[in-house]
């Protein structure tokens, strides 16, 4: 649960239960801490079972999870019939139940598909049609003028609209990372910076599952591992299963920017992709992307040029009112693919092995529901899990959550703690108060990013021009690990280099 | 933002925001004319940006000698805190409002501050890396100045030990030599423009002294890496940034995207002062440095960023006349104001109008930014098509005002039009 320095759990459950020896360590081991692993983990500590997450970052949401639109779709543009429409469906409605426990933000922005030319405006009938059929039945065909009522900024050649009106906004940071932190108070263990290399089955049917720091053994193996899904399942035993990437390139505006996008604005779909779109953030800024784009290389996470390019054209396209605000980030996630085209979720019962996998373009919506469903299907398999209605331990409450007023503007809590009158992160206004509390979470920030998704120091306009030294500081002061012990995103991203060689320190100047 | 009602609330003459050469400048100055200002700074430390310099670049022009950043910056606090200036540190002004109130936390608690008159002296910063769109990986090890200046002078830390700096202006070249002296391996200062932003003397003082190539009209492709940098693709490149020379990989652990500076105009955006964009969203001020809002004043760097230090400094001895001015006799309205407008090859002019409350102007500077760059310069203020005053420079550059001066006349209600000649440096 609390992960050291080093990677090392050491408060795992499971070494022994009531005194008698265990012949493995974990009753269900997930592979993979993105929003569906600790969806799952948070699902199955319902029951009285010992649930592990294995994760080759150092964090929670560190792939898909970590650079998506963060929209809370309603499921109105699915393929009707498919698992994905009815999980993203019921996903929408677990949220709204969910989100104000955990802290997680929803904006209830809406979204206003934008028909640009007599074509496109034929289209949206399909779309409200489509929608319907989904279950989806409050959208609402747009005239031009209530379209740029709704959307004052949206391109002035627009001819019609499709509003959906409860397409939301929250965030895909704050959602993993509460999903995790529940999962974790009520007992699940996660082990971070550690990728699995390899999987055998011992002759009694239990899995050790290698990892480059050591085995693990379980009894069901969950695979929830994102774009690596196949590899794991074809260690697993279970072939068949392709997972490609397809990337998505974004720009983030500053919050000037806001104020100009009540809503998410959305193109009239393609076959291969929602499109490039303009949407509010919770924090307050907007995001332009993504783009779409069938990559060979899961581990390029790199923007592009043209990328980032087509990203701005396109959302330009939408909200030409937007062309002089300033971009302050980029950034690329990979959509996990399957030429299925639509999620696989299987049951394996003879093999006990679950995979959770082809999560494209809405796992983050569906979370909850892709969950639920797992449990359901090991309910099915007879496995003795308790109900989805059994409580669970609240997360700690955080003074913050994106959209929330910062402390440092709260004279009861600067009153009550001075360090959140300590504002060391100038743009998005974090004090230290917020940086402590990450590190002392139930999953801890251990790194720089892990920091930036929790607080969002050094995410703002400056990018950390003013707070990086001072971040670094305050951090390496709480967790006393020395300035160059700090990483960016674990082992091998040291932040800062060696100490200045006195000899230069005196002879310059 | 806070809510009003539990807020502490205290009344103050004249509240400085930013504790920098511009703001300890108005304050010293204010001090003397007999107003007791207070200055909040959200560092630790005051002084602003020169409070992290040790290179000997600043105070030629007040102080008659060039010495470190730190010794400029505490003769500054010193100078300010003798004439009776009230400093406090570790306070973040959150929000200022038109009506010249100024809520500012510490960790002592979150107070209204309410001010006859409000000086805004927030300063600059570079711009990142992924607001100029660089593409490529997003490793550990990419940094701006500003960030190495911190880390080396408050934590004795070097960024990395290959470094290559993107950027040559003076600034730029300045961080080359200092990270080459404290240990670094400077791999490549890469510019994107044909030609040297700095000066000359700065290029063989700060390059040339440690070896270090310098690349002109060099472009980063890429950025490579996956925990660290582990290296920069770079190209040689035409005028529209497209390559003309096959791509090339320079190894290096860190990568500093150095200079191209804009306004830390927040506050200023938030409370709705009108802005130039041209400047890159700094306040419009007159020849005292007043907004567009009464009594509420803007300076240094803030209004053109990034000038030296002893400018910065000048313009705040400047305002304070004009702060001076304010609370003696507030406008009365009814004055003349004339727009001072950029004309062909200048990108941006401050202040951006004049305010004639009277008959005559004292002497007015005014910080011309041209583009492209020139050489051979000669800048002239035309009024209806009339000359008003004209300055020789031998170079001008994009990133640094060159200046002109107004003499005293008398107003005239047309605009004024700055306008730059010379032959373009490529
Ligand atoms: C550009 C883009 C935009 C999107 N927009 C939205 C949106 O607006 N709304 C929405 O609902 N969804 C959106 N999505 C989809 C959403 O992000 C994904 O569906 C969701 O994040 C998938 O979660 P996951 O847990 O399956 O995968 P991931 O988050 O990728 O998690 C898989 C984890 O497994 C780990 N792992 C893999 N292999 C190993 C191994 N061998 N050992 C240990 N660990 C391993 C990885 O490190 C990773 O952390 C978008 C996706 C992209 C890329
Ligand atoms: C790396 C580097 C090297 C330089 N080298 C030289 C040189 O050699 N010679 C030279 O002449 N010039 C140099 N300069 C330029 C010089 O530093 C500036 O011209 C000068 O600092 C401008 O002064 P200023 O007062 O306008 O702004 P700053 O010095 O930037 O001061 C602004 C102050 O405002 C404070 N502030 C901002 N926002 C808030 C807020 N919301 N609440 C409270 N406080 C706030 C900041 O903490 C800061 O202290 C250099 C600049 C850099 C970045």
């Amino acid at each position: 649960m609390i992960v050291s320095a080093s990677g090392s759990c050491f408060t795992c459950r499971g070494d022994a239960v009531g005194g008698m020896p265990e012949a493995y360590d974990y009753d269900y081991l997930i592979v993979g801490a993105g929003v569906i692993g600790c969806a799952i983990a948070r699902e199955l500590v319902r029951s009285p079972v010992r649930v592990g997450v294995v994760e080759q970052g150092w964090d929670v949401a560190e792939g898909a999870s970590k650079a998506n639109s963060s929209i809370l779709h309603t499921g109105f543009d699915a393929k009707p019939g498919t698992r994905e429409a009815r999980l993203v469906a019921e996903g929408w409605w677990l949220w709204q139940r969910e989100a104000p426990q955990l802290g997680v933000p929803i904006l209830r922005t809406g979204a206003v598909m934008l028909a640009l030319d007599d074509e496109q405006a034929q289209e949206l009938e399909r779309w409200r049609r489509n929608a319907t059929e989904n279950g989806v039945t409050d959208v609402e065909l747009l005239t031009r003028d209530r379209v740029l009522a709704l959307a004052p900024a949206a391109n002035p050649a627009v001819v019609s609209g499709l509003l959906v009106p409860r397409e939301s906004v929250t965030c895909t940071f704050t959602a993993t990372v509460a999903l995790a932190e529940q999962a974790a108070v009520n007992g699940a263990a996660f082990h971070f910076g550690r990728r699995v290399t390899g999987i055998e089955r011992s002759p009694d049917g239990f899995y050790r599952v290698l990892t480059d720091r050591g085995p693990f053994t379980a009894r069901w193996l969950i695979d929830a591992a994102g774009l690596w899904a196949d590899e794991i399942a074809r260690w697993a035993g279970a072939d068949g299963l392709v997972i490609t990437p397809r990337k998505g390139e974004f720009l983030v505006l500053d919050k000037s920017a806001r104020a100009k996008v009540p809503r998410i604005h959305l193109p009239v779909p393609t076959p291969i992709s929602k499109g490039i779109l303009v949407a509010p953030t919770a924090n307050g800024n907007v995001l332009l992307g993504p783009t779409a784009e069938d990559i060979d290389d899961k581990r390029d996470l790199s923007v592009t040029a043209s990328g980032l390019q087509r990203a701005r054209e396109g959302a330009l396209r939408l909200a030409p009112a937007l062309a002089d605000e300033p971009v302050i980030a980029t950034y690329a996630g990979l959509r996990p693919a399957s030429p299925v085209g639509d999620y696989v979720i299987e049951i394996h019962a003879h093999d006990r092995l679950v995979l959770a996998a082809g999560i494209r373009s809405t796992g983050l919506s569906s979370a909850l529901a892709v969950a639920r469903e797992v449990v359901r299907g090991l309910l099915e398999a007879g496995e003795p899990l308790a109900s989805s209605e059994s409580p669970l331990r609240p997360r700690p409450r955080r003074s913050w959550a994106p959209g929330q007023p910062r402390p440092c503007t709260r004279p009861e809590l600067v009153a009550a703690d001075p360090s959140y009158g300590r504002v060391l992160c100038l743009c998005e206004l974090v004090s230290e108060g917020e940086i402590r509390e990450a590190l002392r979470a139930p999953i801890p920030a251990t790194t720089l990013d892990a920091i930036k998704k929790r607080t969002w120091a050094t995410a703002g306009r400056c990018q950390g021009f003013y707070c990086t030294a001072a971040v670094l500081q305050f951090v390496s002061r709480e967790l006393r690990v020395p300035l160059s012990g700090l990483t960016k995103s674990g082992p091998g991203s040291p932040v800062v280099g060696p100490p200045v060689e006195s000899r230069g320190r005196r002879s310059h100047g | 933002m806070a809510e009003r009602s539990s807020i502490p609330e205290r009344q103050v003459d004249v509240l400085v925001v930013g504790a920098g050469p511009a703001g300890l400048g108005v304050a010293a100055r204010l001090a003397k004319l007999g107003v007791a200002p207070l200055v909040l700074d959200r560092e630790p430390v005051p002084g602003g940006l020169p409070a992290q310099c040790e290179h000997p670049g600043f105070g030629l022009w007040v102080f008659r000698r060039l010495m470190p950043g730190q010794e400029f910056a505490a003769r500054l606090v010193e100078r300010a805190v003798r004439a009776g200036v009230r400093l406090e540190t570790d306070v973040t002004v959150l929000e200022v409002t038109p009506d010249r109130t100024a809520l500012a936390v510490s960790p002592s608690g979150i107070v209204r501050y309410r001010a006859q008159a409000l000086v805004l002296a927030t300063g600059c910063r570079e711009r990142p890396r992924s607001t100029r769109l660089i593409p490529g990986a997003r490793p550990a090890g990419v940094f701006n100045t500003g960030v190495v200046q911190r880390l080396h002078t408050f934590l004795g830390l070097l960024p990395g030990r290959e470094v290559v700096v993107v950027g040559s202006d003076d600034i730029s070249l300045v961080a080359a030599r200092t990270l080459a002296q404290a240990g670094c391996r400077i791999a490549a200062v890469v510019e994107e423009r044909p030609y040297r932003q700095g000066y000359l003397v700065n290029e063989w003082w700060s390059l040339r002294s440690q070896r270090i190539p310098l690349r002109l009209g060099h472009r980063v492709l890429r950025i490579l890496g996956d925990g660290r940098v582990r290296g920069v693709e770079v190209a040689l490149c035409d005028a529209t940034g497209t390559p003309v020379a096959n791509p090339y990989e320079i190894p290096c652990d860190t990568v500093i995207f150095s200079g191209e500076f804009v306004p830390e105009a927040t506050l200023v955006a938030q409370a709705g002062i009108p802005a130039d964009p041209r400047t890159g969203g700094g306040p419009l001020v007159d020849q005292e440095f007043q907004t567009e809002l009464a009594g509420i004043f803007a300076c240094g760097n803030l209004v053109h960023a990034a000038d030296p230090a002893d400018y910065a400094l000048m313009d705040g001895e400047r305002a304070a006349l004009g702060v001076w001015r304010y609370l003696m006799s507030p406008p009365s309205g009814g004055e003349l104001v004339q727009p001072v407008l950029p004309g062909p090859q200048v990108q941006a002019v401050v202040p951006q109008r004049l305010r004639w409350a009277g008959e005559r102007l004292d002497p007015v500077r005014l910080a011309v930014r041209v583009e492209p760059a020139l050489r051979a310069v000669r800048l002239r203020a035309v009024v209806a098509g009339q000359p008003w005053g004209w300055s020789l420079a031998p170079a001008a550059k994009p990133h640094r005002s060159v200046y002109l001066w107004l003499r005293p006349a008398r107003p005239r209600d047309a605009p004024i039009v700055v306008e730059a000649r010379g032959w373009p440096i490529v």
